[in-house]
């Protein structure tokens, strides 16, 4: 049992398309998986057709039990469903901040979901705020998609400095280079100046269309083409995950 | 959460398949996929325990499933990549193998049917082309059977969270009318059914249906044909050596006739009785050494909890020892099997079960209801007055013969238990059954304590393995003795209970007897 988050202050560093396929290599090699979308974009809902009921909101999401139960969705595929996004979920901070406990609010509405699932999968919105707080509580892991420039490294210092701040273990936090573009130098040499560093992931995510296209075919990319470069990158990513660092939450 | 509701339901032919699929093309997306062919297996003990307790085990496309009787998971599949699936402690840790391992205990999986299965996935699409129902078309055929109709079902499985599509799809099926719903368990008889058999085809549990009126010859024989039937049908699994409970039914079935011989006296010529009587005493005889040594071994489990760490070593060479010797056994028991001279007993008795000759002997004229009401009567005194004699001074050997009153009490009950009312029966069973335990469990703990005393005396001094092994078999000795002890203290209360006078009088109103 794990509570995966995919997690970066930044935007657009490919946090969705890894949530997406992480979680559906975990369904595909028998794991019963859950993918929640909590970014009020909806990427992941989108990418998986899936919208949420209309009665669906932040406060009802929060509340956990069965109002957040009624709203899984089943994907087409096996052993992966999903919660998806609501528009509303913009205001979870805000309807976080009048609870009570309200730091551990989001593990408290997840830890009954564990005995159903193996894997529970966090696509998250970037901003650091009072729900990113609940997400590292909550979570088992954390995994930053990072690309590998300056202005990165930038955030990730501060990302290193919150966790130390707000005390929380730092252990915690993996990182997989993402959107990597092998022609560029500044790629080249920030890769190269964090390799073989504890907690970065061997296995990085290219730069390719094959990912970007995946809101245009609207299925995890090793369903797709699991014979292109990126549907292999995402299997073998699985496999690091699962093989090197899963095994501790068991 | 609320578990994923699911439906299926059995349709005439392929021809029906195909026109529901047309159907549901017409008033839906419907996405399809290329049928494919996978091979089904069911996987049960000899004796049918995971269905008996309701449940379903089957392979397909590299897994094993454990199901209810509708065919509902009821724990996650786990990957199988061994040949061949016997003992469920040979299987991959995991929730499957926990639930199975209570029900079939010492027994073996065994394949008890296949076939293949076709199936065709029909995803209904929403507007966002989004699957909200999965549909499956099957077609079952036999292993052998190519050329035969095929059983053709359909199926609807839900998506979380799209339960008014799968109510949707549901009534699309129900406007259809009239067919059948279809379950795993259909799946399984159909399966079976190819080959002639059913579930629950083979239970160890007696099945003889008196009348009241037949000649007590004619139902002797019917006790003793369904005996033998007993014996043959376990047969095959002691040449291969499947589980150790073959054997096991196997002797409990000659004993069983045995005692039959001894409480239906006078029925039978005495010369063909005596010649039986004989044959059957080799029969036990023979296969008692495995036996003997399948016990011991089924203990390892249980010792190994009575004993610290430092005698585990110890044990085990013991265990060794015993495997080995089993193996020998084994070996002898599958020749006399094999033998002329089982091949003839086998023979000659079945031989005489089906001879249709009644004036054998005087009292076979006698109708059953009445030697049966004598028989019991006879057997209930008997256990009653030895173990009213039995005290707290009584010599453990009292305990032992009071055993064996109690068995033949038993046997006698389940020959003639369809001359009587079930319940009454089923009462007097149950209550026999917890006396029974009591002494059963003070005889094991003898004879294991005899066993061991036994191994003790065999081992050769001066190594450093029959030291160890000494150690574990003092250890165990000591512990098992204070178990017993336990045991005999309970005895008084267990035979207190026995010899209710309400259980009396239940004796005396069912067997017509008097104290």
């Amino acid at each position: 049992m794990a509570i995966i988050a995919v997690y970066n202050i930044k935007g657009g560093v490919g946090k969705t398309a890894t949530s997406v396929n992480l979680s559906y290599m975990s369904a595909a090699r028998g794991n019963n998986t859950l993918l929640c979308d909590l970014d009020p974009q909806g990427s992941s809902s989108y990418y998986f057709r899936v919208k949420s009921k209309k009665k669906f909101t932040a406060e009802l999401f929060l509340e956990g039990g069965n109002s957040l139960e009624q709203s899984i969705r089943g994907t087409d595929y096996e052993h992966l469903d999903i919660l998806p996004a609501d528009f509303s979920f913009r205001n979870l901070d805000i309807t976080l901040n009048h609870m009570k406990k309200s730091r551990k609010r989001l593990k408290r509405i997840l830890d009954p979901l564990t005995s159903e699932y193996r894997h529970i999968f966090l696509d998250c919105p970037p901003n650091i705020t009072l729900l990113s707080e609940n997400i590292f509580y909550a979570a088992d892991m954390i995994l930053i998609p990072f690309i590998p420039t300056t202005l990165s490294m930038l955030s990730f210092t501060k990302l290193l400095d919150f966790f130390k701040e707000a005390g929380i273990d730092r252990k915690k936090l993996f990182v997989v280079f993402s959107m990597v573009e092998k022609k560029k130098k500044i790629h080249q040499d920030m890769m190269r100046h964090f390799q073989g560093r504890k907690r970065i992931l061997s296995t990085s995510v290219p730069f390719v269309t094959d990912i970007e296209k995946m809101g245009l075919y609207r299925k995890p990319v090793p369903a797709h083409l699991p014979d292109s470069k990126a549907g292999k990158t995402y299997t073998n990513l699985w496999e690091e995950i699962e093989t090197e660092l899963l095994h501790r939450f068991e | 959460m609320k578990p994923l509701a699911q439906l299926s339901r059995q349709l005439p032919d392929p021809a029906a398949l195909q026109e529901l699929a047309d159907e549901l093309e017409n008033k839906y997306t419907v996405q399809d996929a290329p049928a494919q062919t996978t091979n089904l297996c069911f996987y049960d003990s000899f004796d049918w325990r995971l269905y008996t307790a309701q449940l379903l085990c089957f392979t397909q496309n590299n897994r094993l499933y454990l199901t209810d009787l509708t065919g509902r998971e009821v724990t996650p599949p786990i990957p199988i990549t061994a040949e061949k699936i016997d003992f469920h402690y040979k299987l991959p840790a995991s929730a499957l193998r926990k639930t199975i391992a209570p029900i079939l205990e010492m027994r073996t999986l065994l394949l008890q049917s296949c076939f293949f299965q076709t199936n065709q996935r029909l995803r209904i699409l929403n507007k966002d082309e989004k699957t909200v129902v999965m549909v499956t078309l099957s077609q079952m055929r036999g292993e052998q059977g190519e050329n035969d109709e095929p059983i053709c079902s359909v199926q609807l499985h839900e998506v979380r969270g799209y339960e008014k599509w799968f109510q949707r799809l549901t009534q699309d099926l129900d406007s259809r009318g009239h067919d059948q719903p279809c379950t795993k368990e259909q799946d399984l008889k159909n399966a079976l059914a190819i080959t002639g058999r059913r579930p629950k085809d083979y239970s160890s549990k007696m099945a003889v249906t008196l009348q009241p009126e037949m000649d007590s010859l004619t139902a002797a024989k019917a006790i003793y044909t369904d005996l033998l039937a007993t014996m043959q049908k376990n047969e095959q699994g002691i040449l291969n050596d499947l589980d150790s409970e073959f054997l096991h039914d196997f002797r409990v079935a000659i004993r069983r006739t045995r005692s039959g011989f001894d409480m239906i006296k006078k029925v039978m010529a005495p010369t063909v009785r005596s010649r039986f009587k004989k044959e059957f005493r080799f029969l036990g005889k023979i296969t008692g050494p495995v036996r003997d040594l399948d016990v011991y071994l089924l203990m390892e489990e249980d010792y190994k909890a009575r004993l610290p760490d430092h005698l585990q070593k110890g044990l085990r060479y013991f265990f060794d020892d015993l495997a080995a010797q089993r193996e020998m056994e084994q070996k002898k028991l599958v020749q006399a099997l094999q033998s002329s001279r089982y091949k003839t007993i086998i023979k000659d008795w079945e031989k005489y079960l089906q001879k249709k000759k009644k004036d054998e002997a005087a009292a076979s004229t006698k109708p059953i209801a009445e030697l049966a009401n004598s028989i019991i009567w006879k057997r209930f005194k008997r256990v009653l007055r030895d173990g009213q004699a039995v005290d707290a001074n009584s010599p453990d050997k009292s305990l032992h013969r009071l055993r064996i009153q109690g068995k033949k009490l038993r046997y006698s009950l389940e020959f003639f238990t369809s001359l009587y009312p079930p319940k009454e029966m089923k009462r007097l069973i149950k209550q026999l059954k917890k006396l029974q335990n009591n002494l059963g469990l003070f005889n094991d703990l003898s004879v294991q304590q005899d066993m061991l005393n036994a191994h003790l005396g065999s081992l050769k001094p001066g190594s450093g393995k029959a030291k160890k092994m000494g150690a574990a078999i003092g250890g165990l000795l000591t512990n098992l003795y204070h178990e017993q002890q336990q045991v005999r203290c309970e005895f008084e209360e267990t035979f207190r209970s026995f010899s209710a006078q309400e259980n009396i009088s239940l004796y005396e109103d069912l067997f017509e007897g008097e104290l």
